[in-house]
Order: C-alpha cells, then structure tokens, then sequence
C-alpha cells in the first residue's frame, strides 16, 4: 500500500522529534499537576479570552470582506480579494510595529483587533469559497421571495458554518502568539498571556518535564479549536455545493455599492497597505526626509531645547504637564518651528503667527555654529539622507536601502527560497497520499490529528525534538546542512498540506479512483494520474501555501544550525540594530518573496487557486 | 480544465527531491563551529574577517532579539547530549555561560590575549573570559526632560513626577532578567521580592510601563512616547546615533531619592560583559583557542566598542569613542557573576510567579 | 405588487430576447398567458425554456422586448422596474434549489417571514396548513438534504405557494420523480392551480405527460424561437 512509506516519513520528520520530548514527562510525574495552579489556569483563561476576540473581530470583518469580494459588484473585486490575502502572510508582530506607530490604542483590546487583522483573511478565504458555492437557483428562490435582504439573508445563513471555520483558525493562530501582547501592551496595563510562560519555562533548565509539559494546555485548547472544524468539515458543512451545480452571479448592490465598497478599500488598506507601505515609507528614509528632523533638532537645540521651551509646569515640576501624544508634538512643534524661524529657516507646516514667539526667550541660533552649518549644508548639499529633501531624495533612499539589503541578504534570500522550494516539493507528494487516506481510511481523522500536532506545538519544543533526534554521528553532515532545515519544515507543515489536499479529496468523486481502478491502474497510476490531474488547483494552492509558510517560520528554525542563513532570520536579526531603512527595505524583500509564487500564478495563470483546508 | 499538472510520475520526483535536499548542504565539515549571540548584523563581518586572516571556514550561528540567547543555551545543551558539535560560544551576557558552566559544559582556556582582563571579569577556573560590556542605564528624551530634571535611579521607576512616562521591560528574559537578578543578589530577596510586586501594582495604577523589550523601551522614548526607560548602551547608541532627542543616565550613582543604596552607598549600575568559552568535547579544540583568542584582542575590543552597539571595553587602556563610558568613570554594581548564574534560574521562576499573572 | 385587472394577460412577453455575452439564449418572444390558464412550454435542452422563465420572474433583464404581468410593465431592456420580489411571481426550480441548512418548516418559515405579517403563532399554523396541502405533515423537522426527489419538489412547491403567488412558474417539476408520483403531484399542481386562481407557466421537455392538466401547449426551439402554439 502506498501510504505506507508516506505514513513512515510523517511519524520520521513530524512525530519523532514529538516523541522524544514527549518522552521526558516521564522525569517529572508530577510535571503535569504543577500546572494546574490558580496562575496558570487565569493565564489559560486570559489566553482563552484573546483567542476569543481576535477570532470574533476576524469573523465580523472577514466574513463580510469574504463575501463582498467573491459575490457581489464591488468594483475591483479581484485585486482586492488578492490584497486581503496579504495580512495572514505578513508575521503579525510587523503588522503590530506598523500600527502602533500610528495609532496610539494599546492593551488588550488592540491586541485582539490587531490579532484579528491579521487573521481576518482565514474568514474571508472560507467565506469567498463558500459564497461561491451557492447554487444560483437557491439563491434566485430567496430573491423572489424577499429580494436583496432575503438573499443576503440566506447567504449568511449558508456561509456562517466555513466563515465559523475560518474563526476557529484564527482563534489558534491567536492564542499561540505571544511577542504579540507583550509588545502591544507595552503601554498601559502589562497584558500576559500563556504562550509567555512556555517561552519563559524554557529558559529554565533541570526542568526539562515541566518546560515540555507547558506545552500541553496549548496543544489541547488548539486541538479542541480544530475538533469542530474538522467535525464541520467532515459533514461537508464548509461547502455547500452539490451535484449539477449552476455558478451564482455576482449580487447588484444597488445604491450599497458604494458603502461596500469602502468597507472592502478600509479593510485592506489598514491591514495590508498601511503595513507595506509603512515599510516602504521607512526603507526611504521617510521620517528624516519628509520632516528634516535634523535641522529642526539643532535649531531645537540651540533655542535652548527642553529646559528653555517646555511649557511652564502645572502643579508638580516636570511630569506634571499635559504629555498626551497630540500636546507633546504640538509643544515640539511650536518650539522647533520658533527655533527654525529664528535660524532664518522655513519654520515647518505651521503658519509663524501660531508660533509663540515668548518659546524662545529671546534666544538667537547662531547660525555660523558647526552643527548648524553641517545642518543647512546637509539640505542643500549631496548628503541627504539625514534631513528633508522630498520625493526624489526618498526615492533615491529606497533605491539605495533596497540594493544593500538585497547585498547583503542575497545568498539568504537564494538559501530562503531554495529551502521554502524544496519543503513545498516534498510536501506535496506526501500531502497527496496522505490526505488520500484522511479521506479514504477508517482512521483518516486521527491521521489528520496526528498530521497537524508538529504544528500545533510550541515551535521551540520541536525544534529541540529535531536537534536531539538528527544530531547523530551518522546524520552529522545532514545535521549541519540545510536539509536538515527541510526536514524540519517538512514536518512541521506537512499537517496544513494534509488538511488542503484531504479537502480537495472529498469532493473528488471516488467512482472516478474505482473507474480507473478496473481499468488496471494501481495504487500509485491511479493517485497521480487520476487525483492529481483532478485537483490540481488544490495541489498548486498547497504548494505556494507551503512555500510561504517555509520563507515566514522562524520560531523553529533558530534553534537549527543551517536555519540561521534564511532571510526572516535575517530581518528578525538586523530589526534590533538595524537602521530602520535597511530593515525595512529587507522586510519587504521578504514580504516579496512570500508573495511571489502567488504572485506569479495570478499573473500568467488564470485558473483560482485553492488552498482551503 | 485545460492545463495537466506537472508532475508526470512521482516514483521519480521522490527520490529526485530527497536528492536534492540531500545536496543542498553536504558541504565538507566545517574547521571551527561557533555559536554568537552578539548580533548578527556586527558579528558576522568579524566573523568573515577572521575567516579571511586565517583560512579557516567557520560555521557561525547567530541568534535573535527574539529568543534573547536562550535558544542557543538549549541547543548547546541538547547537542551536548547527543553529539557535542560547536567549539565555541560567544555569548552577549553572562548569566547563560555561568549556566553552561554549571553543567559542566565548558572547558577550561587561559588565553593569553585575556592576561590584563580584571579578575572580575574572568572565571576563576578559566571556564570563560568577560570583555565587551554592556551597561544597564536609562535613555531620557530631552524633548521631554529638561536637563537637570532627569531621573536619577531606579526609585524613580514609582515617582509621581513620571507617571505613565517612565518604563522598564518585563524581567523574565534578557539582560532585564539578569537585571533583575542582580537586584536579588545584591538588595536581599524580601526588599527584592517586594519591589517587584510593586512594580506590577505600579504598572496597574499606570505609574510604570511594563515593555517588552529593551530595543522596544529605546524606541518608545525615542519617539517620546515615554520619557524615560531602562534599556542597554547598546540599544541607547542606536537612538543616539539615529539623531534622536536622547541622553543616557547612568542610574543609582549618588545617594539621593530615586537612587538605590546598599549599606549607604549607592548601588550603581550594572555591567553585563560579552563573554566567551571553550565547550568541552568541542570538536577542533585547536582552532578554537585561536578563534577566543583574537576575539579577546584589545583590537577587537577596541572595534566593538566602536561600533554601533558601544560596547564598554572592560580593560581601562583600550581606546573609545567620547560617547562609551569608561569603568571607573562610574561607579558600577558590585555583582558575583558565578552566583548571578547560579540563581538565574530559580529567580525566574519567582519572577514569573510576579509578573506573568 | 402586480394588481390584477381583469381582460388582461397576466404574462405578456413582446419581442423579448436575452442574451448572455456574445450568446443568444431567447430571441424574439412573443407570448401571451391568460389568467387561470395552465400553459406547458415545450421545447429541447437549451433551447431557452429556463430563461424565459426567469426573464418573466425578473431574474434576468432582456435585452430587448418587454415583459408585462397583468398589464404592468415588469422588465424593459437594460433594466426592470418591477424587481423580482414584486411581481406575485413565484418559481419552483428544476432540482428544487431547496436551501441545504433549513429544516422543512424553517424553508418556509424564512418566506412567512417576509411575505407577511404573521405572528409566530399564526405562522406555525399557516406552516401546518402549507404541509398538508402537499402532504409533507410530519416532516417539520427534517432538513432539505434528507428528503427523497417527491418530497423535495413538494416542499419546493409548498416554499413557492407560501408567498401567495399571482403567477407560479415551473421548471421541469416532475423531473426526478417516478411514473406514479409524476401523476400525484400533478394531480396536486391542477387542484392548487384552481383554488389559489393561479396563472401557471409550465416547462417540461415531455409535453404527453402534463397535458392533461393544461389548457395549452406552446414550444420553444433552439436558439429561443417560439415555433408553434396551439
């Protein structure tokens, strides 16, 4: 039987690194007990809660964007259902930095609303193919009856199940994120959530059992997510498409057109545009440029800075006055543009007749100073990356800040993509058997379980479980190469590539399989040159859904040696030190590549491509 | 359906694929392996250099902000017990190394290039050696703070003058932990204890910001978020050298009302040094007592304290840029680092029961 | 709603053509249905049938020719000013095109719901009542997924006849069903056709069977000619 071998290279890669941490609970009995403590249990319920309202603001922006993309009249409908892809592929913690860099709301209601942005495309995928799978008779039955608000009606009603699904994956990215909150709640109210125990246990060691055991109230709280959805799914409740199915039409909005439409441009510019185009903004030197920050900062500085233009102090001495955001920039502001006035500088934005002239006191710029000078020379001179200069100097910037990055992150980027080519090829033909019999076998839902436990586990715990199972003397070489990377990605992912593709197999009609079958195919002809041919849009779907998880992981990947050449270290390595433009500039590289197969194939291809579990 | 899939027979794509993961690393064996938890964006060119001055090929393995060393610990340990492979570790703090030797991990290197290290930057038993520190300071926006309005010490963490505008990252990874542990070594665990539970009462009452990280704390001042918050020089001198509105402040200096004492002299600042080790079974012992050693030159230290991390050279001689303090200069926190080490572990499960609530 | 005025064609198609893209499905319709008659349409696959009738429900716009119910003009090309839920017009669809997540009474629970002002009390008898004209009493709870070809069409018979419609369309309603219960349910459309005063227009591809029960047949060609009426 050919899932055998399949079978075998799944429990190799994906449950034996598993099995050997697992193994060490053993050392520990009472390593389970000692979680069930007042703490943890609030963090569980904490973490619960976050999972709870990242999914729920995904379902309420995801379903109806799904929706409106697929089905009805929004103009533009198919660039931005591929621009709502974008958010899930961007690692949450970016589109965390971007945000808080323009809105000032912390704490954890952000945390779930920025969470649920960056999940909101798992609904919204669901939903689209749902939607689309409504015959257009039932449809026209509802219409008659009650017209626009009877079809809405019953569209929602025959969506809701796959959009639920959709939140339930949301829910699971959400509670196993946890650089998330921490840098969220950075302001306000510490907000702690369990996947922060799991990381801080680990640097404790001599409590191998404990560390191992952190990871099981998470697993068991996703497994407990999944359970539904696979129970929906298995009862073809995602879908809702049967035998001589007649595609619906797009639905005429009418005088909602345009409120949809705005809904749709919202949505994606906040979660995908305003992310990207942060970036860009940054990797052109953005803030410098646009502000010339550097001789507003000397003309700040020789008007006396903060001790000779704060405001006067209101009740205690210097914490006492009115820091909010908006009164702080105003203060700076007024005096910056007082100080460039009296520099004999354009003051900036600002009319001089809102300049309090007493910001000052009276203090001239010396404007022979050297800082001065290298200031204003600076502007007018060939060195402009430190202040003002507009368009063509931030274009010039970004010209620059993407060829060093792409210098200096090339062979990363090639070793990225090498590696993210070669997991998603591996995958697939695994996937194919394997999610083969998730459909056909008696035990296909524990497979289908199993499939997804190296997922669904801390990322550090398989990690370590791959170091400890291929650091051998026989595997020494592999152990330092990058297949060893491969065969971490493979395992971790091959459970997503099961899902996708079991998926596609049960609505793949089995009388074909039994057609060919008394033809004389065997196993291996009639799996490849039956199935295959006949989902191959699914099969392509996994690829690149492979492809992109392989370049974004990082968790895993930087405990093993040969993973630390891939790009997504090399942002995550340069974001502490970096200088923002290059970081920048890097990101989006990466973000590139993410997108570049998908990319690829909705340009030359114009066949959808599947990759819904 | 138009378009037929590309693969034509798998039995023939499996193996071709194996194949090729198989040759996508076989390189031949590496001449040294280290491991570096000093940045990659810094660590990497010294590490190319000395490729290049001694022919050798080094397989180097960077970290990440994001799991702040441990990662690196865990494999050493884990590869430790199955197949030890890297020669060297060279370790942006000490309290991990303090952990590696605990476990017998190391092996003992007098180099030569470390003879004028002070005594207080060196294992006794020449398990490891400490250059390069870094110093725990505060980074003050000076939009916001006016000079002679800056705060002067820890305490002023629960100031009222500061409120909601001071922070400090949660103390359960880093060199914030390290921080943190120091105060338990130094300051006794009840006055410890107690302070820390303040800490989160105060981050409840919005007095203090609990941040997550000390890159992530440079940031929020540097952008005048905040006015103050602990960070490391390093992170310090990237604001500075970004141009931002920023001073650093040694905190814990005088005897005065947001300073820590001890015995009635301020506390000072905390050092945390670079620090790097031979492992033991490491695999080409030779090389990599070459390898400590140029990174123990004083060239070297020279070269980091030059560059965009300003690392503080822990011998007096060794030349630095006006902005890099100067051991002596201020007074620093007499800490046992071995014992530091030693304890990390239990503080953190204390901590966590403090802070992860 | 469509008022009813006497002498009046309750459908009258003029001219009417649609078409999809490059495509012509119907071309050049002309048709008159009295009300209270029962009018099969005959005709091959493809040749039009199912678009006339959902030209007449509203559900596509012509492009060229008109649509009028009871002397009203309903479509017009390029647009129609009647919409589809206002034109006492109701469709059983080929297949039945029952909703998959509904139970029996919840399909019609979801046309009480908009079609009148019922309270929930009066609904849940006016359901009954709705259930056993078509003999489906009993089956409140069952989804649409779990009932057999007859009791599929009956239920989409019952959804089309709870919005009290003027004019009922049928699309191949006898389709899926056995000799016997071709007969039953015919038996049922010619009855429910007298007492509800309905105007009915019926497609079928097998005119022996259902002429019976109309008062004439008209067929359709290929490329939506209309060949002959008697």
């Amino acid at each position: 039987m050919l899932s055998w071998p399949a079978l075998g290279a799944f429990m190799a890669v994906g449950l034996a690194p598993l099995a050997v941490m697992f193994v060490r609970l053993q050392e520990d009995p009472r390593a389970i007990a000692a979680l069930m403590d007042e703490r943890t249990l609030g963090l569980l319920g904490r973490t619960t809660l976050l999972g709870c309202g990242a999914a729920l603001v995904a379902l309420v922006i995801g379903l109806p964007f799904g929706f409106l993309v697929a089905r009805t009249n929004v103009p533009g409908a198919a660039a931005l259902r591929t621009l709502g892809v974008v958010p899930i592929l961007v690692p949450p913690i970016m589109l965390a930095m971007t945000w808080t860099m323009v809105l000032d709301a912390r704490g954890p209601l952000m945390c779930a609303l920025i969470l649920g942005f960056a999940t909101f495309p798992l609904v919204s995928l669901f939903t689209s193919r749902a939607a689309e799978r409504i015959d257009t008779r039932r449809e026209e039955a509802a219409r008659l009856i009650g017209g626009l608000p009877a079809v809405l009606s019953l569209n929602l009603q025959l969506v809701l199940p796959a959009a639920l699904g959709g939140a339930l994956l949301s829910f699971i990215v959400a509670i196993n994120d946890f650089a998330l909150p921490d840098y969220v709640s950075a302001v306000g109210r510490k907000f702690n959530v369990y996947a922060g125990e799991v990381f801080s246990t680990w640097q404790v060691d001599g409590k191998e059992a404990r560390a191992v055991a952190t990871a099981l109230p998470l697993v068991a709280l996703t497994l407990l997510a999944i359970t539904p959805l696979l129970m929906l799914r298995r009862r073809d409740q995602l879908t809702t498409i049967d035998g001589d199915f007649e595609a619906p039409g797009r639905i005429q909005l009418g005088r909602w057109r345009s409120v949809a439409t705005t809904f749709c441009v919202l949505v994606v510019a906040v979660a995908a545009i305003l992310p990207i185009g942060r970036l860009a903004y940054e990797a052109g030197g953005g803030p410098r440029v646009f502000s010339g920050i550097s001789i507003r900062r000397v003309a700040w500085l020789q008007g006396g800075g903060a001790a000779a233009n704060a405001p006067a102090p209101t009740g205690s001495p210097a914490g006492g006055q009115d820091l909010s955001k908006a009164a702080r920039e105003a203060t700076v502001e007024k005096s910056q543009n007082a100080a460039l006035l009296s520099a004999g500088l354009e003051p900036r934005a600002q009319p001089p007749a809102q300049v309090a002239p007493s910001a000052m006191r009276n203090r001239a710029v010396d404007l022979a100073a050297p800082e001065v000078a290298a200031a204003i020379a600076a502007r007018e001179g060939d060195d402009v990356s430190d202040a003002g200069g507009g368009i063509p100097v931030f274009v010039g910037n970004l010209r620059a800040a993407f060829a060093r990055a792409f210098e200096l992150s090339r062979e990363s980027l090639a070793s990225s993509l090498l590696i993210a080519l070669l997991t998603a090829s591996i995958c697939l033909p695994l996937a194919l058997v394997l999610g083969h019999a998730v459909r056909r076998s008696r035990r296909g839902a524990l497979l289908q379980v199993a499939s997804l436990l190296p997922l669904v586990v801390p990322a550090t715990l398989f990690g370590i479980g791959t170091i400890v199972l291929w650091n051998r003397e026989f595997s020494a070489r592999f152990y330092d190469s990058q297949g060893l990377v491969v065969l971490l990605f493979v395992g971790r992912f091959l459970g997503i590539a099961v899902l996708i593709v079991s998926g596609a197999i049960a609505s793949y009609s089995v009388r074909l399989e039994e057609s060919a079958r008394l033809a004389g195919a065997g196993p291996i002809g009639r799996l490849f040159m039956v199935v295959a041919p006949g989902i191959w849009p699914t099969l392509v779907g996994t690829w690149i859904a492979i492809f992109a998880l392989s370049i974004r992981e990082l968790d895993a990947a930087v405990l093993v040696p040969a993973a630390n050449d891939t790009a997504m270290f090399r942002v995550f390595n340069a974001v502490h030190f970096g200088r923002d433009d290059f970081v920048s500039a890097l990101a989006l590289l990466v973000i590139f590549s993410i997108l570049l197969p998908g990319a690829l194939w909705s340009l030359f291809f114009r066949a959808r491509l599947r990759f819904l579990p | 359906m138009s378009r037929q899939p590309l693969s034509p027979s798998p039995s023939r794509l499996i193996p071709l694929l194996l194949t090729c993961t198989a040759l996508a690393g076989c390189g031949r064996e590496p001449d040294l392996v280290v491991r570096v938890s000093l940045d990659q964006i810094f660590s990497e060119e010294l590490i190319r250099e000395f490729e290049a001055q001694t022919g050798l090929d080094v397989k180097a393995q960077y970290d990440i902000e994001q799991t702040k060393t441990v990662g690196h610990v865990r494999a050493i340990i884990e590869e430790a017990r199955t197949r030890p492979r890297t020669d060297v570790f060279w370790n942006n703090e000490i309290a991990q190394t303090i952990r590696l030797a605990e476990l017998g991990l190391l092996q003992p290197y007098e180099s030569p290039a470390a003879a004028d290290v002070p005594a207080t930057f060196k294992d006794p038993s020449a398990l490891w050696v400490g250059f390069g520190a870094r110093a725990r300071v505060l980074i003050v926006n000076t939009d916001l703070v006016a000079a002679g309005q800056e705060p002067s010490g820890t305490l002023d963490l629960f100031d009222e003058r500061w409120r909601g505008k001071c922070g400090i990252a949660r103390p359960l990874t880093g060199t914030t932990l390290t921080h943190a542990t120091a105060l338990y070594q130094t300051m006794g665990e009840e006055w410890t204890a107690g302070f820390m539970n303040e800490l989160v009462e105060a981050n409840g009452k919005g007095q203090v910001q609990i941040l997550e990280s000390n890159g992530q704390a440079m940031k929020l001042v540097e952008n005048g978020e905040l006015s103050w918050a602990f960070t490391d020089t390093d992170d310090f001198n990237v604001a500075r050298m970004d141009g931002s509105p920023v001073q650093r402040v040694y905190p814990d200096q005088v005897v005065a009302k947001g300073c820590l004492q001890r015995d009635g002299e301020p506390l000072g600042t905390l050092l945390i040094p670079n620090s790097i080790m031979l492992l033991a079974d490491a695999p080409h012992p030779e090389n990599a007592k070459r390898f400590i050693d140029w990174v123990l030159s004083k060239e070297l230290e020279e070269r980091l304290a030059n560059s965009r991390s300003a690392q503080i050279p822990v011998r007096r001689d060794v030349p630095r840029p006006a902005h890099v303090g100067k051991i002596g200069d201020f007074r620093a926190m007499g800490v046992d680092y071995v014992t530091l080490g030693r304890t990390i572990g239990e503080r953190t499960e204390a901590l966590k029961e403090i802070f992860l609530r | 709603m469509i008022d009813q005025q006497q002498n009046v064609p309750a459908i009258s198609c003029a001219n009417l053509s649609v078409t999809a893209g490059p495509v012509t499905l119907i071309r050049d319709i002309s048709l008159d249905v009295a009300q209270g008659e029962h009018v099969l349409l005959v005709g091959p696959s493809g040749s039009g049938k199912t678009t006339l009738l959902r030209a007449i429900a509203g559900l596509v716009v012509p492009a060229a020719g008109e649509v009028s119910l009871f002397g009203r003009i309903a479509s017009v090309p390029g647009r129609t000013p009647v919409p589809p839920e206002d034109r006492g017009t109701q469709m059983m669809f080929q297949g039945g095109a029952l909703w998959p997540h509904l139970s029996v009474a919840g399909t019609l629970e979801f046309v009480l719901k908009r079609r009148t002002s019922l309270d929930s009390k009066a609904r849940g008898s006016r359901i009954g009542e709705l259930l056993e004209l078509v003999d489906l009493e009993g089956f409140e709870t069952r989804r649409a997924p779990s009932l057999s070809g007859g009791e599929a069409q009956r239920l989409a018979l019952a959804r089309a006849l709870a919005a009290e419609p003027r004019i009922l369309l049928l699309d191949e309603p006898l389709g899926p069903l056995d000799a016997p219960r071709r007969q039953a349910l015919l038996d049922r459309l010619l009855d429910l056709g007298g007492r509800f005063d309905l105007t009915v227009l019926h497609v079928t591809h097998d005119p022996s069977e259902a002429s019976r029960i109309a008062t004439r047949t008209i067929s359709i060609r290929e490329g939506g000619r209309l060949a002959a009426s008697d």
